[in-house]
C-alpha cells in the first residue's frame, strides 16, 4: 500500500490541471506574438 | 414584533431568514431572470444576423437589438442578481436583520424604473448608441436618465449591504470573521461603488449634454471614464462569481478552502488592482501615454491576474481535498470523475471555472497586453473573450446557484429537475462554441459589432479568409445551443418559483 505523508501535496490532480492551464497560456501567448509579427514585415 | 424582524429558521443551514430579506432577494432575482429572457431573445436575433447563412435582421434593427442585448445582459440581468446576492450574503449568511428594508425597496424601484426606461428608449429607436454610447453618438435624454436611476438604485443596494454588515457586527450575529463568501461579496460591493461612481461622473454630464445644457464633451475623456463603469461592472461580476464558486463548492461537495487567508488576500488584490483592467479599452487610443499603458497592462494588472490564479488553484483544490477525504483517492482524477455531476450546481461551477479560466482568462491576459491588443482590438475575438468571462463564467455560476436558492430561500421544490441537471451542460457547451467561434473569426480579422461581414453592399469589395465563415458558423451553432440552455434555465426557474410545490417549514431537502 502506498505510504502517505502529512506533508504530501494534498491536491495532485489540481496541480496537473494548473500545469495544463499554464501550458495553454504559454502557447496562446506565443501564438499571438507570432501572429502579430506576421502583420508587418520588418527588415527585408 | 415589527414586520422587518419576522424571520424563519432554515431547516438546512440553521440560519435565520428574515421575511423582508427573503422578499427582496425574491423580487431582485425574479426581475433579473426577466431581463436575461429579454437579453437572450436579443442574443438569438443578433447571433442569427451575424451568421451570413441566415442574416436575419436589417441593419438598423441589428444595431438596436445589439444595444439591447448588451444592456440587458451585462447590466440589468447581472446587477439585479448581484443585489439579490448581496442581501443573501449579508442578511442570510450573517444571521442578521437587513438594514433599512424600505430603502432597499426604494433601491429596487429606482433600478427597475431605470432599466425599463432604458429598454423603452432602445426599443423605440431613440438610443441606437450601442452599449458603450460613445459620444458624439447621442441618445434621447431619457436613456441617460434611465442609466443614472439604475446606477443610483444599485449604489443604494450596496449601501444596504454595508449597513447590514455593520448591524451584524454590532449585534454580534456571527462569531469570528465574516464567511469567505460574504468577504468576497464585500469586495464586489466595494468595486461596485467605484464602478457606479464612474457611471455617475460620466453619465450626468452626458445627460446634460443630451439636454443641450452642455455643448461639448471630450470623446477621449468620455471613453476613459465610461470604461471605469463599463468594464469595472464586469469586475464586480468576476468577484461575485468567485464568491459563488466558493459557495457552490460548499453546497455540492462540502468543500472548504485549504487556506482561507490566501483566498481573502486574493479578494483584496481584486479591490486594489482589478479595475485597472478598464484601461484595456484605451490601449489603441492616443489618450494615454505608452508609459502609462505599459505600467497598467504589464505590471499592475498582473496583480489582479495573480488573484485570479490564486482562486483558480484554490477552488479545484478545495474540491479535490474534500473529495479525497470522502475516499475518492484513486489516481489523479477519481475525485473529479466521482464528483456529483448529476447535481446542477457542480457542472455549473466546473464549466464556469473552466470557461472563465481556460478561455476567458487566457484570452483576457493576452489581448490585454498592449502590443497584442493592436491586433485583437475591435475584432470579434474580443467579443469571444468576454462571452467566456461574463456569460460562461458569471452567468453560468449564477444559474447554478439559482437551483439552490429556489428551495433554500424561496422554499419551493424545483420543477423539471432533470432539465436543471442537463441545463449547465447545454449552456456551457454553447458558450464554449460561441467563444471559440468568435475567437477564431476575430483572429482572422472579423470585426465586432458588424452587421454584414460579407460586405455585400460595400462599394469596395472585400472578403475574409474563408475560414472566417467556418468560425462564424461555429459561433452561430453555439448561439443556438446556448439560447436553448438559457431558455431551459428561465423555464425551470420561473416555473419553480411560481408553481413549484411549497416546502414545509421543517423540510430539510435541498434538491
Amino acid at each position: 500500500m502506498e505510504e502517505k505523508h502529512e506533508d504530501d501535496f494534498p491536491a495532485p490532480g489540481t496541480f496537473v490541471i494548473i500545469m495544463i492551464f499554464l501550458a495553454m497560456f504559454v502557447l496562446f501567448y506565443f501564438l499571438n506574438w507570432k501572429w502579430l509579427s506576421m502583420v508587418w514585415n520588418i527588415g527585408k | 414584533m415589527a414586520s422587518e424582524l419576522v424571520f424563519r429558521t432554515c431547516p438546512i443551514t440553521g440560519k435565520k431568514v428574515y421575511a423582508v430579506t427573503q422578499n427582496l432577494i425574491w423580487i431582485n432575482a425574479v426581475t433579473a431572470v426577466v431581463f436575461i429572457l429579454v437579453g437572450g431573445i436579443m442574443a438569438f436575433l443578433v447571433g442569427m444576423t451575424r451568421w451570413p447563412a441566415v442574416h436575419l435582421l436589417p441593419a438598423d434593427l441589428f444595431y438596436r437589438f445589439l444595444t439591447a442585448h448588451g444592456l440587458n445582459m451585462l447590466i440589468f440581468w447581472i446587477i439585479f442578481f448581484e443585489i439579490a446576492g448581496l442581501y443573501f450574503g449579508s442578511s442570510v449568511l450573517l444571521n442578521s436583520r437587513l438594514a433599512a428594508p424600505k430603502v432597499a425597496w426604494l433601491a429596487y424601484i429606482l433600478m427597475l424604473v431605470g432599466a425599463v426606461l432604458v429598454d423603452i428608449m432602445v426599443f423605440t429607436g431613440k438610443a441606437d448608441v450601442m452599449f458603450s454610447s460613445y459620444v458624439p453618438l447621442q441618445a434621447d435624454p431619457k436613456y441617460y436618465l434611465g442609466i443614472i436611476l439604475f446606477a443610483v438604485g444599485a449604489l443604494i443596494g450596496c449601501g444596504i449591504f454595508f449597513g447590514t454588515l455593520a448591524i451584524a457586527k454590532a449585534e454580534k450575529t456571527y462569531e469570528g470573521s465574516v464567511p469567505l463568501v460574504t468577504f468576497g461579496l464585500a469586495a464586489a460591493a466595494i468595486i461596485a461603488v467605484f464602478t457606479l461612481a464612474c457611471g455617475a461622473i460620466i453619465y450626468i454630464p452626458t445627460f446634460l449634454w443630451s439636454l443641450g445644457l452642455i455643448t461639448n464633451l471630450d470623446p477621449g475623456v468620455y471613453r476613459l471614464i465610461f470604461w471605469g463603469m463599463g468594464h469595472s461592472s464586469q469586475q464586480i461580476n468576476v468577484t461575485a462569481m468567485v464568491s459563488i464558486w466558493y459557495l457552490l463548492g460548499a453546497l455540492t461537495v462540502g468543500a472548504k478552502p485549504v487556506n482561507e487567508k490566501i483566498c481573502r488576500s486574493a479578494f483584496f488584490l481584486y479591490i486594489l488592482f482589478i479595475n485597472l483592467a478598464s484601461e484595456h479599452h484605451l490601449l489603441t487610443d492616443p489618450t494615454l501615454s505608452p508609459y502609462h499603458k505599459m505600467v497598467n497592462t504589464s505590471y499592475f494588472m498582473y496583480l489582479a491576474v495573480l488573484a485570479s490564479m490564486i482562486h483558480a488553484l484554490a477552488i479545484p483544490m478545495m474540491v479535490e481535498v474534500a473529495q479525497r477525504k470522502k475516499g475518492f483517492t484513486k489516481g489523479l482524477f477519481e475525485w473529479l470523475t466521482k464528483a456529483p455531476w448529476g447535481e446542477p450546481g457542480f457542472p455549473a461551477m466546473i464549466f464556469s471555472l473552466f470557461i472563465f479560466g481556460f478561455i476567458g482568462g487566457i484570452t483576457g491576459v493576452v489581448y490585454g497586453t498592449e502590443q497584442l491588443s493592436i491586433k485583437s482590438h475591435n475584432t470579434w475575438a474580443m467579443t469571444g473573450h468576454f462571452h467566456a468571462t461574463v456569460v460562461g463564467g458569471t452567468t453560468l455560476a449564477f444559474m447554478g446557484l439559482t437551483y439552490y436558492v429556489i428551495p433554500l430561500i424561496f422554499r419551493r421544490e424545483l420543477i423539471g429537475k432533470k432539465l436543471a441537471v442537463v441545463q449547465p451542460y447545454i449552456f456551457g457547451i454553447g458558450i464554449i462554441l460561441i467563444a471559440l467561434g468568435m475567437g477564431g473569426a476575430g483572429t482572422l480579422g472579423s470585426p465586432r459589432r458588424h452587421w454584414d461581414i460579407t460586405f455585400a453592399q460595400s462599394v469596395i469589395p472585400f472578403s475574409f479568409d474563408p475560414a472566417v465563415i467556418f468560425f462564424t458558423t461555429i459561433a452561430a451553432i453555439g448561439v443556438l445551443t446556448a439560447v436553448t440552455g438559457g431558455a431551459m434555465y428561465v423555464g425551470v426557474s420561473v416555473l419553480s418559483v411560481f408553481f413549484g410545490r411549497k416546502m414545509a417549514a421543517n423540510e430539510a431537502k435541498l434538491l
